[in-house]
């Protein structure tokens, strides 16, 4: 199963309303840097763009992890992080930054270690409370990482839709 | 005063930032509770501060002067999400040329950062040697070098600052308008955003600060998360109720428009009439959504998605992008009689990027326009410009003569009030400005017939668009300011939420009752009144409304002929009387000793005394 973040227009208004319920849900407090999920704005826009992890079938977050905090669990298709065992190395984000996906995994502002999205056990707060209905729950996708992308490349390609807004500043 | 009280409060970051630019030093201390109890954060604290820390008589542009940004108690928890800026304006004016408080608020993200950087707020004095820009990263606070960002727009300056430090960054800014120290420059933020009136940029462009920047990963201390959370979801579910939110969720403010032409309540042609007829079918917001917008967008934790973002597509104007509102289209659209859409929306652009204020420079073009309808402004004057009502490229020419300070620019630089002061000729008479800022529309407008304009008289920050016409709705903006919530979510929530939300993140229980929330916002308003008396304000002489209001009946529309098409000079002065005595001031408008006694203002008394205002 995976969050799914409709990359289209309208799309996110960037209320960051997910970033809220979701460190609400996970931290029990208001601090968007708890949040698994995380918006981001560009220009031209401001486009704003979610990033959450998309569940890619091949998980190359995984097996980037050396000291195994960062587990997939193949009976509950969940993520987990063994907070206790993570070092906060980032080699997980780093690898999804390399492979091409959304760099989805954030850190926790002063334990350090790896936060990645666990779904809330099966009813997603984020997707309950979106406002302009962007964030939907689907069922697992066979091309999960084909949905992970860098939020930057996402906002270029719906800038594309803007003619003719290229605004270039130096 | 400060330091007394140190102890750490849900709600509240805890600590202020104060800057002193001359020296370039960077001072953390901590809020003071015993204040924050009686001011609660935000409008209400600042007025505190101002009265404190400021010297009366103090010049808006000179390094003395202070510019304040704040949050309050419930920023980052609801919709709060706004800014709120304090300084001496340069833009207001009493009728003997004292200035006033200023006052300018904006959403966005900016206020929610800085709490979780840990600041309630920040006081920034005296001026930088060369340009600056203030970087604040959590406990880390920077004073960087901003020549290379000098001269460039608004816009250019986020982007760059954001390149510079982290795609997260928040970023307050101000556009070439307040570098040139244009006496209605804007602070902007996020692109379109902006606080943007009384001249806020103006004080930043003259302490040569290009822009502050926060980012913040500390999240807000909670006295009782529990409640919060709850209180939240209950915030989540108001705002998402269909009934409540469905105009502004799709079309934002930009169909008010419409509304205001049909009810004749519009500005029109330099508030001339009110009534735009068939040309708002030309101009009015259903255009921009056929045309341009493309998407909606919301402030950090607003369900209503009340921004517009959209694109010209074709025609002279094509790629400009922007995200109007009902103010800026109104002041640059009908009240300049534009009916060419794709022009106003590039004007109100440009009124982003540049960092002007949108309200004040649709009243300077529309006023200049009217004087040259008059032949009082002749082409010459202007520079060759041929200023004929609704022509778009004629007010380009001559905005970006104002933001070079060119020729006649530099007179319209200063505001109607004083520009028509020193063109004379009756031009004083359709200056639309009240105590020298220019009105605004949002809420009530040109609405002579029901007494609304006699709010941009009450307003202690001149003709500002959102002070509240009703004693109730006063009360809500004051109290919405300083708890910084968006007063857009007023009808949704009322006084109750918020309140239990205070409460909660606090754990003090300072508003049980409507009545404790309305004499809370009575003491935020007071002070602000005394303040302004302090400065040289004297309501008997200086709460008033342009000529125009009383002596010109409307032509246009439903209220034509009727009787209330104009405000009568003596039903104005009785309406005066009923707010002065509603607010326990005495008929010069001076609050009563008793009042300030009751309202916990008594250190205001010894300073009214002296002035001999007060018996």
């Amino acid at each position: 199963m995976q969050v799914f973040v409709l990359h289209t227009l309208p799309g996110c208004s960037g209320c960051r309303i997910c970033e809220k319920v979701c460190s609400m849900r996970h931290g029990g407090t208001i601090n968007p840097e708890l949040s698994r999920i995380k918006v981001y704005q560009f220009y031209p826009g401001p486009l704003d763009i979610p990033v959450v992890c998309q569940y890619c079938s091949d998980h190359p977050c995984v097996s980037a992890c050396l000291t195994g905090a960062l587990t997939y669990d193949d009976e509950t298709f969940l993520m987990n992080v063994d907070e206790s065992t993570c070092n906060g190395c980032r080699l997980c984000y780093d690898a999804c930054v390399k492979k091409g996906r959304g760099g989805c995994i954030t850190f926790h502002p002063k334990e350090g270690y790896a936060q990645i999205c666990d779904l809330c056990g099966g009813e997603p707060e984020c997707v309950k409370h979106c406002p302009s209905d962007t964030l939907e729950f689907h069922p697992p996708s066979r091309v999960g990482w084909r949905l992970a992308k860098s939020p930057e490349l996402i906002a270029s390609r719906i800038a594309e839709q803007f003619w003719p807004a290229k605004k270039e500043i130096e | 005063m400060r330091g007394k009280v140190w102890k750490m409060v849900g709600g509240y970051a805890g600590k202020m930032l104060e800057v002193d630019l001359t020296r370039g030093r960077v001072e953390k201390t901590p809020l003071d509770l015993g204040l924050a109890r009686r001011f609660i954060g935000g409008r209400g604290l600042m007025n505190k501060l101002l009265w404190d820390m400021l010297e009366p008589g103090t010049k808006p542009l000179s390094p003395e002067n202070l510019l304040m940004i704040f949050t309050g108690p419930i920023t980052g928890l609801l919709a709060g999400n706004q800014t709120v800026l304090r300084f001496k304006s340069p833009l207001t004016a009493t009728t003997v040329g004292s200035k006033l408080m200023g006052h300018a608020v904006t959403g966005g993200q900016f206020a929610p950062e800085l709490k979780f950087a840990g600041y309630d707020g920040i006081v920034i004095s005296g001026k930088a040697e060369k340009p600056v820009y203030l970087y604040i990263k959590d406990d880390d606070v920077e004073i960087r070098d901003a020549d290379h960002l000098w001269g460039r727009t608004a816009i250019e300056t986020e982007v760059k600052i954001k390149e510079e430090t982290d795609p997260l960054t928040r970023v307050l800014s101000i556009g070439p308008a307040g570098e040139n120290l244009i006496r209605y420059a804007s602070v902007e933020q996020e692109y379109f955003r902006a606080a943007a009136r009384c001249g806020s940029g103006t004080v930043m462009g003259s302490k040569n600060l290009k822009g502050v920047a926060t980012r913040g990963t500390q999240g807000i201390p909670l006295e009782n998360p529990e409640e919060c959370m709850k209180l939240e979801k209950d915030g989540l579910k108001l705002m998402a109720e269909p009934e409540a939110a469905y105009a502004r969720r799709r079309w934002g403010t930009t169909l008010a428009g419409i509304a205001a032409s049909d009810r004749s309540y519009g500005p029109l042609k330099n508030w001339r009439e009110t009534y735009w007829g068939g040309d708002v079918e030309k101009a009015g917001g259903l255009q921009w959504e056929s045309r341009c917008r493309v998407k909606n967008r919301s402030c950090y934790g607003c369900a209503y998605t009340c921004m517009q973002l959209g694109v010209t597509r074709t025609g002279p104007y094509a790629g400009t992008i922007d995200s109007p509102d009902y103010d800026s289209t109104e002041l640059l659209g009908p009240n300049c009689m534009v009916t060419d859409p794709d022009g106003m929306y590039a004007l109100s652009a440009f009124c982003d990027e540049y960092g002007f204020d949108a309200i004040s420079l649709g009243n300077v073009l529309s006023w200049a326009m009217e004087c040259y309808e008059k032949g009082i402004l002749t082409k010459d004057v202007l520079g060759g410009i041929g200023l004929t009502w609704g022509n778009v490229p004629a007010m380009f020419e001559l905005s970006k003569k104002i933001l070079r300070r060119e020729g006649i620019g530099d007179l319209l630089a200063e505001g109607v009030k004083i520009a028509s002061e020193r063109v004379g000729k009756t031009s004083e008479k359709f200056a639309m400005h009240c105590k020298g800022v220019e009105w605004g529309v949002g809420g009530t407008g040109n609405n002579r017939d029901s007494r609304e304009c006699y709010c941009y008289v009450m307003s202690d920050h001149g003709g500002v668009h959102k002070y509240g016409t009703t004693i109730e709705w006063q009360n809500g903006t004051a109290m919405y300011d300083s708890l910084t919530h968006c007063s857009f979510q007023r009808g949704a929530f009322g006084w109750e939420l918020p309140s239990k939300m205070l409460n909660a993140a606090t754990g003090w229980d300072l508003i049980k009752t409507e009545e404790d929330w309305n004499t809370f916002a009575w003491r935020i308003i007071i002070l602000e009144r005394a303040w302004n008396i302090r400065e040289g304000l004297r309501p008997e002489r200086d709460d008033i409304l342009p000529d125009r209001v009383h002596e010109e009946p409307l032509t246009l529309g439903p209220k034509a002929g009727m009787s209330a098409a104009t405000y009568p000079r003596e039903q104005f002065e009785s309406d005066k009387q009923e707010w002065y005595k509603a607010r326990g001031c005495d008929e010069n408008g001076i609050p009563k000793e008793q009042i300030l006694k009751k309202l916990d203002l008594e250190f205001v008394i010894p300073d009214l005394r002296r002035l001999g205002v007060l018996e």
